[in-house]
């Protein structure tokens, strides 16, 4: 057995303490989702619920085309509403029937339809990184984070700044 | 101020305009009839719905519904059902407020359940200044 001093000793102890500390680190909930062949992410806090997508979806004429419709959930109305032309992501070929974001932020809300819902996850603060400025224009008003997520880069989204945009039509 | 109980005793009268898939209502007070449309009837004042809203394929027959309206009347022509029906106020729902900012069809009022569908309610002010515009 190796011999250690107890100064050394004592420095992993604090180590081990800090790492205990650690745990309660400030952690921030991300709704993790595909859309248009990229990964983003809303806060937790921002998402009431999620909405498998097969929800009965009803058609509603003048409308621009990034209004899918609107779904009754449970006798409250909301819109439905694409983020690809506001994202300058690429447009979808098909109709778009992934699950539905219901976002409220800003006293603003409305279902986000999303090709895939990758997760739910809760990660530690600190993981949160600003956005690098090499980041493509149209995303750069909307992208308030970045954060790895097994190993893909994932933009975690202004919904207030996507919901006050959208609102005053862009998109 | 009226509450949920209250507005469970009022009713929505309105008129539906079924067209295919598609079904839009207005509301009542503003049809004084409908009939359907002869071909040797004088088409002074008749707008074809066709140059307000996209029509949808459908094989019913040509309808001319009469509407009067603080300014006067005009009338609509369209293929299509009409149905007369009145629902509880409760099923009558604002537009979502993203929907209200972006639309692009000012006569989209707001929404009303239906037989478990959710049809849009025209406002037939506006959709009467879309007519004049187009005539």
């Amino acid at each position: 057995m190796s011999q250690t001093s107890v100064d050394e000793l004592l420095a992993l102890k604090r180590e081990a303490a800090n790492e205990v500390v650690d745990v309660d680190e400030p952690t921030v909930k991300l709704v993790i989702f595909a859309l248009g062949g990229k990964c983003f992410a809303f806060r937790g806090q921002f998402i009431k619920e999620v909405l498998p997508g097969d929800e009965r979806l009803f058609y509603v004429p003048g409308m621009p085309p990034s209004v899918q419709g609107v779904i009754n959930v449970r006798g409250d109305i909301e819109s439905v509403i694409l983020l690809h032309s506001l994202l300058d992501l690429p447009t979808p070929q098909e109709v778009v029937s992934g699950s539905i974001l219901l976002g409220q932020a800003s006293g603003m809300h409305s279902g986000i339809r999303v090709d895939e819902l990758l997760d739910v996850v809760d990660l530690p603060l600190s993981q949160l990184q600003n956005p690098p400025e090499s980041l493509p224009e149209s995303l750069q008003p909307y992208v308030a984070a970045l954060v790895d997520f097994s190993g893909k880069a994932v933009a975690v989204l202004d919904i207030e700044k996507v919901f006050a945009d959208y609102q005053d039509g862009l998109g | 101020m009226t509450g949920e109980r209250d507005l469970q005793q009022l009713s929505l009268p309105l008129v539906l305009l079924h067209q295919g898939r598609q079904t839009l209502a207005l509301e009542s007070r503003w049809v004084l009839g409908c009939h359907a449309f002869r071909s040797s009837e004088a088409a002074t004042g008749v707008v074809d719905a066709a140059r307000l809203w996209p029509q949808p394929p459908t094989p019913s027959q040509q309808q001319l519904m009469t509407l009067k309206t603080p300014s006067g009347g005009w009338y609509l022509r369209f293929h299509g059902e009409v149905e007369f029906v009145e629902l509880p106020a409760t099923q009558l729902h604002a537009l979502p407020e993203l929907m209200q900012a972006r639309k692009t069809w000012p006569a989209v009022k707001a929404l009303v359940e239906y037989q478990g569908q959710l049809l849009v309610l025209l406002d037939a002010l506006s959709l009467e200044q879309q007519a004049l515009a187009v005539s």
